[in-house]
């Protein structure tokens, strides 16, 4: 199923979405903003990852507006199905002239509803740069709770940076989601 | 017009905000409307109005009111803080 919310759905990739994939994977801004791997991804490489990922153990979605424009991709991994937590991330990767006010907050409480509401997970967490403040700030309007500093975990750029650990629970999203809906509807 | 008032006008024109707000406060965190979308809508208009073109750190890292004015410098754009 697609999930459908507000300026947004959230699909499954498809083999068409391999390039854009590819190229937020390889975007320097990105890159800088971002856990993660840091070498050049070659499109062989992209085909393989999307032909081997495991579609049980994660959760895996393609950001799109409905004006059928995709500006980036939320997932779910490390989902654990015993302890019911999963491990959130989120990229964006669109012009100014391609965005929509409130798409990535669309996109998140979509995402989040769908993994309480449908998964059934208790608790949903993530980290991010302490120096990404857009990103730290969207976790948090969406209901995140920044738990602590995981000190000089990545080093970037030549040097050594610290990042927050966020998380919420479902307790914490049922008031979020509640406020959200009032917000944006 | 002065680049200051440039600059001011920019933000009040983004956030919807007086120019008495427009102070070391301002940042990425304390104001609510600045979102992606906002951020994307400020470098653009400061790009276009200032007649440059921002390098991707540059952009990244232009977290507050004050920060921008700072990193301006480095493209020959002087603003007198308020």
């Amino acid at each position: 199923m697609i999930i459908d919310n507000g300026s947004v759905i959230l699909r499954a990739i498809e083999k068409t979405d391999l390039p854009f994939l590819q190229k937020m994977i390889n975007d320097p801004g990105i890159e800088k903003m971002t856990v993660g791997g840091c070498f050049p991804v070659s499109f062989d490489r992209q085909e393989r990852w999307f032909e081997n990922y495991d579609q049980q153990k994660e959760l895996r979605c393609m950001i799109q507006l409905k004006t059928g424009i995709c500006i980036g991709c939320i997932m779910l991994t490390d989902i654990d199905w015993k302890n019911r937590t999963a491990l959130l991330g989120e990229k964006t990767l669109a012009s100014k002239e391609d965005r929509q006010e409130n798409d990535t907050w669309d996109a998140m409480m979509g995402f989040l509803n769908y993994a309480f509401n449908e998964l059934n997970l208790n608790c949903v967490y993530g980290t991010v740069l302490e120096y990404n403040y857009l990103s730290r700030k969207l976790a948090l309007k969406c209901g995140l709770k920044e738990e602590g500093i995981l000190r000089e975990r990545i080093y970037k750029n030549g040097k050594f940076h610290n990042l927050i650990a966020n998380s919420i629970t479902k307790d914490d999203f049922i008031i979020a989601y509640a406020k959200y809906r009032k917000e944006r509807f | 017009m002065s680049n200051l008032d440039k600059y001011n006008n920019i933000f009040q024109e983004v956030f919807s905000v007086a120019k008495e707000n427009l102070n070391a406060d301002f940042t990425i965190l304390s104001v609510e409307k600045w979102d992606s979308v906002a951020h994307m809508e400020l470098i653009s208009k400061i790009e276009d109005e200032f007649g440059i073109m921002l390098d991707t750190n540059d952009i990244i890292d232009f977290s507050s009111y004050i920060k921008g004015i700072s990193i301006l410098t480095k493209y020959s754009v002087d603003i007198e803080e308020n």
